[in-house]
C-alpha cells in the first residue's frame, strides 16, 4: 500500500523526527511512504483568520500534490481535519476543485486513526518506561473521532502506564494564532492544563498535534517542570532518546 | 446603544488577574459542568430529543410566518393583544406606552435576556417608571449597577460578602438583621423586599422562554417563582419575546422542556414551568386583567436568510458558556455587551454590527466543545469562522497581523522558497537556542515568550531532510 | 405603527425564505396531529416514581384515605413545622368536603391570602418528573401556589399521569381551552444565585407538601 505523509508546516518546520517517526511506524506496517516535496501548510492559519483567498489558493495547491493518492496521512488531527473537513468548504464553489476536494477528503487521515482503523495496528513493538499521559486536542477529538485509537496503541507499550488527564477534554489554548493574538487567555488555559498534567504525576505528556505540544512545552519548560513532551509517533516508534520538545540536549 | 466589546481585550487581562472573579467562575463551572453531565448520565434519549428538537426548530423556522400569525391570532382569542417591534426603540416605546397607559409607577421584571438587548430598563427609567428585577440574579445586578454576566445566572461573578454589602447598603428600614452574612440570610432578605414590590407593582414584565402557536400560550421557566408572581399579580402583564422563540406544539414545548433545565442547570426541570395563555377569565379569582405579548425581531428576520440561520435554534440554556475554556477564564462583563461566550460571539457582531463586535469572534481556538454540548446542534465554530470572513472582507484584522498572515501564505504558496526559508531560519534559530532546547525571546513573539519558552527546532526541513534521506539510500522511493 | 411593524417583519421573514413559500399546510398538519417526541423512560409503578422523585425535588409526602385524615394529617404538619395554624384553601369537592376544627382559622381566597400556609389541591401529578400541575380558576387563584412559606396540595392517587405529555391531553379532554395560568410546579421555591448555593425558598414557598389520597 502506497501513502503519502503530509508532514505540516510545524513538524516540517520544528520537528522533522516527528516527520521520520510517522514514516517509520508507516513502513513497520507495510506501507510504502512517499513525501511529496510540493507540500507546504495545509491553510488553517488563513482560513481561521477569514483569509478566504489564500485559504483557497493553499487549498488547490494542497490538493494538486496529494491528488493521486489513495491514502495522505497526516501526523496532526488539526492539518488533518482541514483536509478531511474543511477542503471540501473552502472550496465549496471552485468549479473545478469543490469535486476534487470532497474526493480527496476521504482519503485523508490522521495517524494514529490510521494505524488502527485502516491498517489494524495493534501494537508497535516499542517500549516505553513510566507513566504516561494524554491530550486530546481539539481537532482530533471532535473532527477527526480519534481519541480511543491512541490510547489503544499507547497501552499496548510494554511498561506504559497510561493515567487519565483530568479535564481532558478541554482545549489547551493553542489554537494557532490565538495564542499570540489573546495571550493572557491563552496562558490561562495552558496553565490549568499543565496544572492537570502534574496532578497526574506523569513524567510525560503525549499528543497528536504538534502545536499544542509546543503550548504544552513552551508553558513547562518556563515554569521549569521536569515532564517530557512528545509526539504520539515518537514515543510508538520508540524515538525517545531524542531530546524532548523543549529539553535540553 | 452603548456597548464595551471593543474593549475585550483590556478587559479579559482585568478578568483574569481578578481574584475574586476567578474563584466564583471556577466555582461555578464546576457546578454547571459536573450537573449536567449528571443529568444526561440519567438520560439515555438525550440524543433523540437534540434530533427531535432540531427538526422541530428547523420546521417552526421554515414556517415561521404562519406559526407567528397563529400565535397571534390565539393570544387575541384568549383576550390578550400581540404588539410587533422591528428593533429595541420600537419594543422599548410599545412596553413605556403599555405602563403609561395603565398609569404605572412600579414594574416589576422576571429576567429577560431580550429586555437587555433592547435595553429596555433604561427606556423605562428614562419615562420616569421604577423598575424593580425580581430575580434575584438580576435584583443583585440591578442593585450594583451592572450587566449580567450570564445568561443563565446573572450575578455569577459576585461573592456572598459582595452581595451582602450591596443588601447592607441598599436595604434601610427596621428589622433587618445586620451585618448580613449566610446565604440563607441574604436569600430571606430579598425575599421580604421584593415582596413587597410584588404586591405593590402596577404592572408585571417578563421574558418568555417559548411561545406555542397551538395555544397562544408563553412559557416562563424558573426555580424562584418570581416569574410567576410578577405575572400574576399586577394587574398588567407584558411579555417580551423575540420571533423565534415560536413553537408548533405544547408536545413540541414538552421535547424543547426536556433539554432546557438539564443543559441549564443539570435538573430534569425547574421548580417552576408555567404557561401563561391571555388575561384572567371573568370567572377567574386574581390574575392580570391585561395580557400583551411585544415580538421583537431585531436582525432575526435577516438571520433566516443567511449564513446565521442555525443559531436561531438557540434555546437560551447557557451550557456553551459553561463549558466554553475562553468564558471560563474571563467571565461574562469581558464580552462587553448582553450575550457573553460562544453564543454570544456570533450573536452579538449580528447585532451591534461587526466594526464593534468582530473581536469576540475572533477570542476563540474553534475548540467546538460549544457545540459538543449544545442541545440544539448549533455549529457555533462555523458561524464564528464566518464572522471571521466577513471581518478579513472588511479590512477590520489589525495591518500588522494581516500582513504577517499575507506574507505566511505568499510563501506557502511557493513551495520552493519555502523549502529553502523552512531550512534555513529552523537552523538558525536551532543554532540560536543552542543545547539549551530552547528561546526565550522571539522577536514579534512576544505574546508568545511572556509566558512560555519557545521549543528550539531541531534544525533543517523534515521534507528536505527526507529528499536527502532518499537520495543518499539510492532507490527511487 | 404597530400594524407597519408587523408587516414589515413578516414580508422581511417572507423575503428571507427565498423562493420557498412553505404552504400552509405543513403547519395544519401538525397543529392537528401534535405529534409526540422521544419520552423518557418511567418505571412501570407510576406512583411510587412520582414519590421517589417529589422527595428528590425536596418535596415532602404523606398519605391520607378520608377527608378526616387529611384535616389530621395537615394539623399534623403544620405543628412539626412549628407555624401557626392559619390557612388559606381553595376549593375543590374534596377541600369542600373537609371540617376543620375550632382551632385552625380557614380562609377562603377572596378573604385575603397572606396567610402563612395555602392548601389546594392539583389537577394533576406528573411521575416522569416529580411534578404537580396547578390549572388557574374561580376556584383556584395562582397566587395560592406562590405566595405561602407553605405551599401544601393535595393529589388525588388516579390523577398520576406518566409523562407531561399527558397533562395536554387531559386539559384537552377536560377544559374548554388552556386556562390563564398552567403550574407545572416540582417543589418549593429555590435560588442558586448567591455563590452556587441552593437555597429554598426564593421568592415562592420555602416548604411543599403533598398529600395523596384515594
Amino acid at each position: 500500500m502506497r501513502v503519502a505523509l503530509f508532514a505540516t508546516c510545524l513538524v516540517d518546520f520544528m520537528r522533522p523526527s516527528v516527520g521520520f517517526a510517522a514514516a517509520k511506524l508507516l513502513q513497520q506496517a507495510g506501507c510504502t511512504v512517499d513525501v511529496p516535496v510540493a507540500q507546504t501548510c495545509c491553510g488553517q492559519p488563513a482560513w481561521n483568520n477569514g483569509d478566504a483567498n489564500n485559504a483557497r489558493h493553499l487549498a488547490r495547491q494542497m490538493i494538486d500534490v496529494f491528488y493521486d493518492y489513495d491514502y495522505v496521512i497526516v501526523p496532526s488531527g488539526s492539518c488533518a481535519g482541514m483536509l478531511r473537513h474543511h477542503y471540501p468548504t473552502v472550496l465549496a464553489d471552485d468549479p473545478d476543485y469543490s469535486l476534487k476536494a470532497s474526493e480527496l477528503a476521504v482519503r485523508c487521515h490522521e495517524l494514529t486513526g490510521f494505524l488502527v482503523d485502516v491498517l489494524g495496528v495493534t501494537s508497535t513493538g516499542a517500549t516505553f518506561d513510566g507513566r504516561l499521559t494524554w491530550h486530546d486536542s481539539c481537532s482530533c477529538l471532535r473532527e477527526m473521532q480519534v481519541s480511543q485509537q491512541p490510547r489503544q496503541l499507547l497501552t499496548s507499550l510494554p511498561g506504559c502506564e497510561l493515567v487519565e488527564l483530568p479535564d481532558n477534554e478541554v482545549c489547551c489554548g493553542f489554537g494557532g494564532t490565538f495564542s499570540v493574538k489573546f495571550p493572557e487567555i491563552s496562558t490561562r488555559m495552558v496553565t490549568d492544563k499543565v496544572d492537570a498534567i502534574v496532578a497526574t504525576g506523569a513524567a510525560t505528556v503525549a499528543a497528536a498535534d504538534l502545536g499544542c505540544l509546543l503550548n504544552i512545552a513552551g508553558r513547562i519548560s518556563r515554569r521549569e517542570l521536569p515532564i517530557r513532551v512528545f509526539h504520539v509517533a515518537e514515543l510508538l516508534a520508540g524515538m525517545t532518546d531524542t531530546p524532548a520538545i523543549g529539553e535540553e540536549s | 446603544m452603548k456597548t464595551n466589546t471593543r474593549e475585550f481585550p483590556q478587559r479579559a487581562q482585568e478578568a483574569l488577574l481578578d481574584e475574586r472573579l476567578q474563584a466564583a467562575l471556577g466555582k461555578a463551572r464546576g457546578g454547571f459542568v459536573d450537573k449536567r453531565r449528571a443529568a444526561l448520565d440519567e438520560l439515555p434519549e438525550f440524543e433523540q430529543l437534540r434530533l427531535a428538537a432540531r427538526a422541530i426548530k428547523e420546521h417552526t423556522l421554515s414556517h415561521l410566518e404562519e406559526y407567528l400569525l397563529q400565535f397571534e391570532s390565539e393570544v387575541e382569542s384568549s383576550g390578550g393583544q400581540v404588539h410587533w417591534a422591528t428593533d429595541p426603540a420600537e419594543a422599548c416605546d410599545i412596553a413605556v406606552s403599555l405602563c403609561r397607559d395603565a398609569n404605572a409607577q412600579l414594574i416589576a421584571k422576571g429576567k429577560t435576556m431580550v429586555g437587555e438587548e433592547i435595553g429596555l430598563n433604561e427606556a423605562l427609567e428614562a419615562a420616569k417608571l421604577r423598575v424593580v428585577e425580581t430575580d434575584l440574579g438580576e435584583y443583585i445586578i440591578q442593585l450594583a449597577d451592572e450587566p449580567p454576566s450570564h445568561i443563565i445566572a446573572p450575578a455569577v461573578h459576585k461573592s456572598r460578602g459582595e452581595i451582602a454589602e450591596l443588601f447592607e447598603s441598599h436595604h434601610h428600614g427596621e428589622g433587618f438583621l445586620r451585618p448580613l452574612e449566610s446565604v440563607p440570610d441574604i436569600v430571606d432578605e430579598a425575599r421580604r423586599v421584593l415582596r413587597d414590590e410584588f404586591l405593590a407593582a402596577d404592572v408585571g414584565i417578563t421574558g418568555a422562554n417559548m411561545l406555542i402557536a397551538e395555544t397562544g400560550s408563553t412559557v416562563l421557566v424558573t426555580n424562584e417563582g418570581n416569574g410567576d408572581l410578577t405575572s400574576s399579580l399586577p394587574p398588567v402583564h407584558i411579555v417580551i419575546a423575540s420571533i423565534e422563540k415560536v413553537v408548533p406544539t405544547l408536545e413540541d414545548t414538552t421535547i424543547l422542556l426536556r433539554l432546557l433545565a438539564r443543559s441549564a442547570t443539570g435538573q430534569p426541570i425547574t421548580s417552576y414551568t408555567s404557561f401563561f395563555t391571555g388575561p384572567k377569565r371573568s370567572s377567574d379569582l386574581g390574575g392580570p386583567e391585561q395580557f400583551h405579548v411585544v415580538l421583537v425581531d431585531n436582525g432575526r428576520s435577516q438571520m433566516l436568510g443567511n449564513a446565521y440561520r442555525d443559531m436561531l435554534r438557540c434555546i437560551r440554556c447557557g451550557a456553551c458558556l459553561n463549558h466554553c475554556p475562553v468564558y471560563g477564564a474571563v467571565g461574562g462583563h469581558a464580552y462587553g455587551w448582553v450575550y457573553p461566550g460562544p453564543m454570544g460571539s456570533v450573536l452579538t457582531p449580528l447585532m451591534i454590527g461587526l466594526g464593534d463586535g468582530h473581536v469576540l469572534a475572533d477570542a476563540s481556538t474553534l475548540c467546538g466543545r460549544c457545540e459538543d454540548v449544545c442541545p440544539m446542534s448549533i455549529p457555533l465554530p462555523r458561524m464564528l469562522r464566518e464572522h471571521r470572513l466577513q471581518s478579513h472582507h472588511d479590512g477590520l484584522m489589525k495591518p500588522l497581523a494581516r500582513g504577517a498572515l499575507g506574507f505566511w501564505a505568499a510563501i506557502a504558496r511557493r513551495p520552493r522558497l519555502y523549502r529553502w526559508l523552512v531550512e534555513r531560519k529552523s537552523r538558525l534559530l536551532h543554532r540560536i537556542a543552542g543545547k539549551r532546547g530552547y528561546l526565550r525571546k522571539v522577536p514579534m513573539a512576544a505574546g508568545w515568550t511572556n509566558s512560555r519558552d519557545l521549543p528550539a527546532p531541531q534544525g533543517g526541513s523534515f521534507v528536505a531532510a527526507w529528499q536527502q534521506r532518499q537520495k543518499n539510500e539510492g532507490s527511487g522511493k | 405603527m404597530s400594524n407597519s411593524s408587523r408587516e414589515r417583519i413578516l414580508s422581511a421573514i417572507r423575503q428571507s425564505q427565498g423562493s420557498q413559500p412553505a404552504t400552509g399546510g405543513e403547519m395544519t398538519d401538525r397543529l392537528k396531529t401534535r405529534p409526540r417526541g422521544p419520552l423518557t423512560s418511567v418505571a412501570d409503578d407510576l406512583e411510587a416514581a412520582l414519590v421517589d422523585r417529589l422527595r428528590i425535588a425536596a418535596c415532602t409526602v404523606a398519605y391520607a384515605s378520608s377527608a378526616a385524615e387529611i384535616v389530621s394529617e395537615i394539623i399534623q404538619w403544620l405543628q412539626r413545622q412549628g407555624t401557626d395554624m392559619k390557612l388559606v384553601r381553595s376549593a375543590s369537592p374534596m377541600l369542600d368536603s373537609m371540617s376543620w376544627p375550632e382551632v385552625v382559622d380557614v380562609r377562603h381566597p377572596a378573604e385575603g391570602m397572606d396567610h402563612n400556609t395555602t392548601v389546594s389541591e392539583a389537577f394533576c401529578a406528573i411521575a416522569e418528573t416529580g411534578s404537580l400541575v396547578k390549572l388557574s380558576s374561580d376556584a383556584s387563584p395562582t397566587a395560592l401556589n406562590f405566595l405561602p412559606d407553605n405551599f401544601i396540595c393535595l393529589l388525588q392517587r388516579q390523577r398520576i399521569v406518566r409523562h407531561i405529555e399527558d397533562v395536554w391531553d387531559l386539559i384537552r379532554k377536560e377544559q374548554a381551552g388552556m386556562p390563564r395560568a398552567v403550574n407545572i410546579i416540582t417543589g418549593p421555591s429555590r435560588t442558586a444565585d448567591v455563590e452556587q448555593t441552593i437555597q429554598l425558598g426564593a421568592h415562592g414557598p420555602r416548604r411543599m407538601h403533598v398529600i395523596i389520597y384515594s
